[in-house]
């Protein structure tokens, strides 16, 4: 040993004991610091791990609506978003209903058809749901369950029903029973109830042909596969339906399994619909509806040259719909997308802007007996992103829907996760600090 | 080992050399109270590895606490410190410096370095394992240490320190 470590080792032995923590405290103390280490550890590798996940397209998208609440149960949600900025690639269902809504929106630069599910507020395109013919009618059960829209091949031409059930997650297609090699006109579409669908269509004559009026065939599908059936539907429930092309539905098809002559199907766009009473003599006027308690109806149509597509109310008389008292009135203002249904015997729920369209499109409830409109939630980019909804959803409260995070919903927990295990190092440092 | 076990060893072993880990300590911090929050630290930092470094623990501790004291001195680098020195003594010649106080004005790692090497009797390998850095860098910082050393103690000769 050197002069230098006999010089450290006097030095070392000169200083006095201070005392400490006996050999079992530091155990016990060694002991705690590593069960905290390992819980630290284990909770860095959880969120990790909830991280690593959420990235991959395992994760569920973010979660829009929030639980049904009893005892309402499932209901409309107030807000309808586009989904696919947020949406998984793969967010293609199988079984996703029954349905609160079905929308449409832009898919891998296609036109598809989604749907909310009414439980659990997930949003799924339809499988095979792409709309491949623009403006082709759909329609949305009742209850929700099934979705019945023409399917295409080409662009242009219909050529059978497909009719989707959201629960099952099977598909058919329907065609008519003299199958047309032109394919179909699509006309109006809509459910008599939640088993039997009504379509009207015109049969082409060409593979050009786009004239309506000329075979004007009206056919019933069951979902159990029956069909095609002569119609035979009461005037109350087919009346009022209308194509998107135009083509109205007027009361008088009832047992009409092919109707004979123009009056029972009417064009709407450009042509003068002053027959069969002065309800129809509204100019553009393509949509007509009647309350249940068969005091008011509604139309949504074009007030005139340059008029936006407006919601118009007028009284009738002895629960005739073809007659009336007083004049047609502009309820609210609106500029209407889409007229999703009644709500009560005098309010009406639609999709549109009030006073000018702009931004985003608004759900909203109007009042048609005294013209009050209350905004009561949005729908989507443009006032026609919501085609319909389960009717027999429309007299229940609106659900609240949860604004979209645009984020996987296992992020945002890993983060918080994250963010807890900071804070409580954070914390451990300053009490280890202010110890010192 | 089992848990019990583990922990008769490290009873045992603390009773046994926890003096002499604190006078190690002492060397390197120049506190008393300092050195023993070293060796507690050390110590209940060993219980989580007992099982790994139960049967020689004594490198595991010293390399602990040279790095926990080089991570303390970095932290608390300017900061005001309580000694037990008056404060007038800093003013004094520096050839009336005791060793104590010389070692306490040396950088950490040069102190870590001679207590090492001095007071644990560690070759120059041993020290760089224990400092986790490299001989080359044991040999540069002992030889600025001996040469601050020189200028602080003159009454340690060259052959008292033996270089």
């Amino acid at each position: 040993m050197t002069e230098l470590g006999t010089a450290l080792r006097e030095l070392a032995d000169r200083q006095q004991p201070v005392g400490g923590k006996d050999a079992a405290d530091l155990w016990k103390q060694g002991r705690r610091r590593a069960a905290g280490r390992r819980a630290v550890s284990g909770a860095a590798v959880v969120a990790l791990a909830v991280l690593v996940a959420g990235i991959g397209v395992a994760g569920p998208e973010p979660r829009l609506i929030s639980p049904a609440s009893e005892p309402h149960g499932p209901g409309i949600p107030n807000r309808v978003e586009d989904p696919p900025g947020w949406l998984k690639p793969t967010a293609y269902g199988k079984r996703v209903g029954p349905l609160s809504v079905l929308a449409r929106g832009m898919r891998h630069g296609r036109m598809e058809l989604f749907g909310i599910d009414a439980k659990s507020g997930k949003y799924r395109f339809l499988p095979n749901g792409d709309i491949q013919v623009p403006g082709t009618p759909v329609a949305l059960s009742p209850n929700g369950r099934y979705v019945a829209y023409w399917a295409g091949s080409d662009g242009k031409t219909v050529t059978s029903l497909t009719v989707f059930d959201t629960v099952t997650g099977t598909e058919s297609g329907l065609s008519s029973g003299d199958e047309n090699k032109y394919g179909y006109i699509a006309g109006a579409l809509t459910w008599l109830n939640n088993k039997t669908v009504l379509l009207a269509f015109d049969e082409k004559t060409s593979p050009d042909d786009q004239t309506l009026g000329l075979t004007h065939k009206v056919e019933t599908f069951g979902v159990d596969g029956t069909g095609p059936d002569e119609a035979s539907v009461s005037p109350q429930l087919v009346a009022w339906s209308r194509a998107r092309d135009g083509s109205l539905l007027i009361p008088y098809a009832a047992s009409a399994g092919r109707l004979a002559s123009p009056p029972e199907i009417w064009q709407s766009l450009g042509s003068d619909l002053r027959q069969n009473g002065d309800f129809l003599s509204l100019p553009q006027g393509d949509y007509r509806q009647v309350s249940r308690s068969g005091n008011l109806s509604v139309a949504i149509g074009s007030t005139g040259a340059g008029g936006h597509t407006a919601l118009l109310a007028r009284h009738t008389l002895n629960g005739d719909p073809n007659l009336f008292e007083g004049d047609l009135r502009d309820v609210g203002d609106l500029y209407v997308g889409t007229f999703l249904g009644w709500r009560s015997a005098d309010s009406v729920l639609v999709t549109g802007w009030q006073h000018a369209p702009n931004g985003q499109a608004s759900l909203f409830e109007a009042n048609v007996r005294t013209g009050k409109v209350k905004r009561v939630g949005d729908a989507g980019d443009d006032a026609d992103v919501v085609l319909a909804v389960a009717s027999d959803l429309l007299e229940k409260p609106l659900v609240e829907a949860n604004p979209p995070t645009g984020l996987n919903p296992r992020i945002v927990h890993g983060l918080e996760l994250a963010l807890l295990l900071l804070l409580l190092a954070c914390y451990r440092y300053w009490r280890r600090r202010a110890r010192r | 080992m089992r848990g019990v076990d583990l922990e008769g060893s490290f009873t045992e072993y603390v009773v046994a050399r926890r003096a002499a880990l604190v006078r190690t300590a002492y060397l390197l911090c120049g506190d008393a109270h300092l050195a023993e929050d070293l060796v507690q630290g050390a110590l209940i930092k060993a219980v989580a590895h007992w099982r790994k470094i139960g049967d020689n623990p004594e490198p595991w501790l010293r390399r602990v606490m040279v790095n926990d004291h080089i991570s303390g001195w970095r932290k608390h680098r300017g900061r005001e410190r309580l000694t037990d020195t008056m404060p007038e003594r800093a003013a004094q010649a520096v050839q009336e410096l005791g060793l104590a106080e010389a070692l306490r004005l040396l950088p950490p790692r040069q102190r870590a370095v001679i207590v090492l090497r001095y007071y644990e009797d560690l070759t120059e390998r041993e020290t760089a394992v224990a400092l986790s850095v490299s001989i080359g860098t044991v040999k540069s910082q002992h030889a600025d240490a001996v040469r601050r050393l020189r200028e602080l103690v003159p009454t340690l000769a060259a052959n008292q320190i033996g270089v």
